[in-house]
């Protein structure tokens, strides 16, 4: 017997004696439940569907001005600036200019923290941050409902393998992908600029790649140009779809994944319907107002903040204020020789950031639709930004200026001097928060059936890993054994910070407390520094997924009640171990 | 899983496997072993390429390259990733920007929005690209009357003879599906549809996207 009869006698078989009214009728109830689920982006079985969208930031941030509290507990906390020296003045690890008639260009810095909540973040924290109305909100907000955890140790010092082990810690399954294997979504799972070792899914689901300069078109243009025929005649369109949901009944005797088939084609004809060019319109809409937020986080005055950019500070060619080599090809490096800092960062813009948050935000409210259309999302976000510097000296021994110069400031800043360092990445963090602020004000403004669409998201802010502390002042290392992990959610209840760090430590020739991890208490790694398996196991706990590294436990426990998550007692005050 | 980590231990031991023992530590053989475990619970349906299903849909509306609904169908199906398959190396390097359907040598590209490496899996953009190629084939001026005519032989257009029946409906259903198997209750609800369509060459139309938008037909064997 041939294949092709063998099948058609082994179903046909079954298909007679099986099919009967009853099952059809069982089939049927399922594919009605099924669409009342997925009108409401309920899962099967009733919990509201969870979004998980992933900004991995490129380069490797610098955590102690943003997301690694290195004294959470205030100044009680042990605490170093170097390894060696112990002396501020020597150190990367400022979030704070302080007057110094001695230091270049009249400033030093210093470690300085605020309080937020029960802790105590970085003092960029104490800030604004851009809204879209033209209004300053505090940065503060942004922490209500933070989980910053730290003192993570990844195994490799490599930018782009950590980058996408944050979120596919192993070869086995992504966060992504077990949040797409549950979506119902008509899009499970999209990405910007993050490639495939981002994302595995358990049922075989692939992401959407969009790209850069299409960024709607990409996702969207599969549903556009479907023409008349897809709209019209509603009555025949129905009995299509009728005899459709029969054979989709059917089909699930043949395999049991292949109804999953036919809900493809109900989301693709209901996409083909909508009002895409309404949509992009929207799209475009909220792509301005996200470079808006860009450029107003980096230049606008009404966000200046004490110690930091309300500082009129004038540069010179000395190492505190070398930019980067990268742009010039040289080693010999680029110095801003201006009157006043804050000019480093004129007319600055970080590519696609905007983008990208827009493109989040549209995928997981829907816009004017109202139905999310992507579950999973990964972007990778551009480290650094272009930006013309009003008088800068290339090279060392350079006595002629050069006026208006483009450069390129990288998170990966491993050339750049203290004080260039401090107000760079401090304005490419606040640019990043006001994104994020405005992101998550919009999921809040989505109501389901349980609290808002923030509740049910989890945003996870990652980088390739800390940076390590330069004792010389200019650039800083790769901080692989001390990263942090910073999650968003409104499931998260409050402020909450978690992990151990060393009060001193030194790696290769850098030193200074900037954030390597240290032994955790408990049962959580058996007295070892948190891996990033804990981390990524937090994150699936919130999401309610199961882990794709459970030999790594969760630092945190979700009420399977409330959904809100909260530490356990015994990791719940972060320490600085000497 | 001691055996298993036995033989990794041996394998990573020869001294070809340096890079291969750098990943030792990476991978954690314990929770790879667990990560794999759970994949195995996962369903997983993988769909035809897109090399199977331009060749399915020109055998079923025998289209030859001179009818236009070839390159509007190859346009469609190349589009993007949606349809997977067919990723070699001069592929990746022709594709840089714009589509895949706007490259010269469509079918030596990797689609650039999908991972090519992931397998073919069924997804909104796959679907909505098949309706649209259905509808090419449906409507076209050369496709509609060769497939027709394979399920009425001797098919002239606007004959009212030529409505669905039952019998019809069995054998046009066996040019899509190799199994060939519509339950009774399929045929009842096709002939509804064809009968609230007074033109029988519409009715057929309805009928072929019932058809040619079940998806199944497309999966991989």
């Amino acid at each position: 017997m041939d294949r092709r009869k063998f099948l058609k006698n082994t179903i046909g078989g079954i298909g007679g004696s099986i099919l009967t009214s009853s099952l059809i009728d069982f089939y049927l109830l399922n594919v009605y439940r099924g669409m009342i689920h997925q009108a409401f982006g309920l899962p099967q079985g009733g919990e509201v569907e969870k979004k998980f969208l992933n900004v991995a930031v490129y380069g490797g941030m610098p955590g102690w001005m943003w997301n690694i509290p290195l004294r959470p507990n205030g100044d009680s906390d042990a605490f170093s600036y170097g390894y060696q020296t112990n002396d501020p003045s020597k150190s990367m690890l400022w979030t704070k200019f302080v007057s110094d008639s001695a230091a270049p260009g009249g400033f030093s810095g210093r470690y300085e923290h605020t309080r937020v909540g029960d802790w105590h973040l970085p003092h960029l924290w104490s800030g604004l941050i851009a809204r879209p109305d033209g209004q300053t909100e505090q940065m503060s907000k942004l922490a209500a409902n933070m989980l910053a955890m730290r003192g993570i140790k990844l195994q490799f010092d490599d930018h782009e393998g950590n980058r996408y082990r944050n979120v596919r810690p192993e070869k086995g399954l992504s966060i992504g992908g077990l949040v797409a294997d549950r979506a119902t979504t008509p899009m499970p799972a999209i990405a910007f600029d993050a490639g495939v070792n981002y994302f595995k899914s358990a049922k075989g689901i692939s992401q959407l790649e969009l790209t850069k300069d299409q960024t709607f078109a990409s996702a969207f243009s599969s549903f556009q140009g479907a023409g008349e025929r897809i709209s019209g005649n509603a009555t025949l369109q129905s009995k299509l779809d009728g005899v459709l949901d029969l054979m989709k009944a059917n089909s699930a005797l043949k395999n049991s994944s292949l109804p999953t088939t036919y809900s493809d084609r109900v989301a693709a004809r209901k996409l083909m319907t909508k009002d895409l060019v309404a949509l992009e319109a929207q799209f475009n809409t909220m792509k301005s107002k996200y470079l808006d937020l860009i450029t107003r986080a980096i230049s606008d005055p009404l966000l200046r903040l004490e110690g930091l950019d309300n500082v009129a500070m004038p540069g010179q060619v000395s190492k505190h204020f070398r930019l980067s080599t990268t742009s010039d090809g040289s080693k010999q490096g680029i110095y801003y020789g201006g009157d006043d800092i804050r000019n480093l960062a004129a007319n600055a813009s970080i590519p696609w950031l905007a983008e990208q948050f827009a493109i989040s935000e549209l995928m997981l409210t829907g816009g004017s639709i109202g139905s999310a259309f992507s579950s999973s999302i990964n972007i990778v976000a551009f480290g650094g930004f272009f930006a013309k510097a009003d008088k800068v000296y290339v090279g060392e021994s350079s006595t002629a200026p050069v006026l208006n110069r483009q450069y390129y400031f990288p998170v990966d800043s491993h050339y750049v001097g203290s004080h260039a360092h401090l107000i760079l990445h401090s304005k490419y963090a606040r640019a990043l928060s006001s994104c994020l602020y405005e992101l998550i004000t919009r999921l809040k403004g989505v109501s389901l059936v349980n609290g808002s669409l923030f509740d049910s998201t989890l945003i996870a802010v990652t980088t390739e890993f800390n940076r390590t502390n330069d004792q010389l002042q200019v650039g800083t290392g790769h901080g692989y054994t001390g990263s942090g992990y910073t999650l968003f959610s409104g499931s998260i209840p409050k402020t909450t910070v978690v992990g151990n760090i060393k009060a001193d430590a030194a790696v290769e020739n850098f030193g200074g407390t900037w954030g390597e991890g240290a032994p955790m208490g408990g049962t959580v790694s058996n007295g070892n520094v948190l891996s990033i398996g804990n981390a990524v196991s937090t994150a699936c706990q919130i999401l309610g997924v199961p882990s794709p590294t459970p030999l790594y436990p969760s630092l945190a426990t979700r009420n399977p009640v409330t959904g809100k998550v909260s530490v356990p007692e015994v990791w719940a005050r972060p320490e600085n171990i000497s | 899983m001691r055996s298993i980590r036995f033989l990794l231990l041996l394998v990573l031991s020869s001294p070809a496997c340096d890079m291969a023992r750098t990943r030792l530590v990476f991978m954690e053989p314990e929770s790879v072993v667990q990560s794999e475990k759970l994949e195995t619970f996962g369903q997983s349906l993988q769909l035809a390429d897109r090399s199977y299903v331009e060749s399915a849909l020109k055998d079923v509306f025998e289209v030859t390259p001179e009818f236009p609904e070839a390159k509007q169908l190859e346009d469609l199906i190349y589009f993007d990733g949606s349809f997977g398959g067919g990723c070699d190396l001069y592929g990746a390097s022709e594709v840089v920007s714009g589509t895949a359907a706007q490259a010269e040598f469509k079918r030596a590209s990797c689609g650039i929005k999908l991972s090519e490496s992931q397998p073919v899996t069924s997804s909104a953009q796959r679907m909505a690209q098949t309706v649209k190629a259905c509808d090419v084939l449906i409507y076209g001026a050369n496709t509609f009357p060769r497939v027709m005519a394979k399920v009425i032989p001797g098919w002239t257009a606007g004959r009212a003879a030529n409505r669905p029946t039952p019998e019809r409906l069995k054998v046009a259903y066996a040019l899509f599906d190799r199994t060939g198997l519509l339950p009774d209750t399929v045929i009842e609800k096709l002939m509804d549809l064809s009968n609230s369509v007074s033109d029988a060459d519409e009715a057929w139309r309805w009928v072929l996207k019932a058809y040619c938008e079940s998806p199944e037909f497309l999966q991989a064997w």
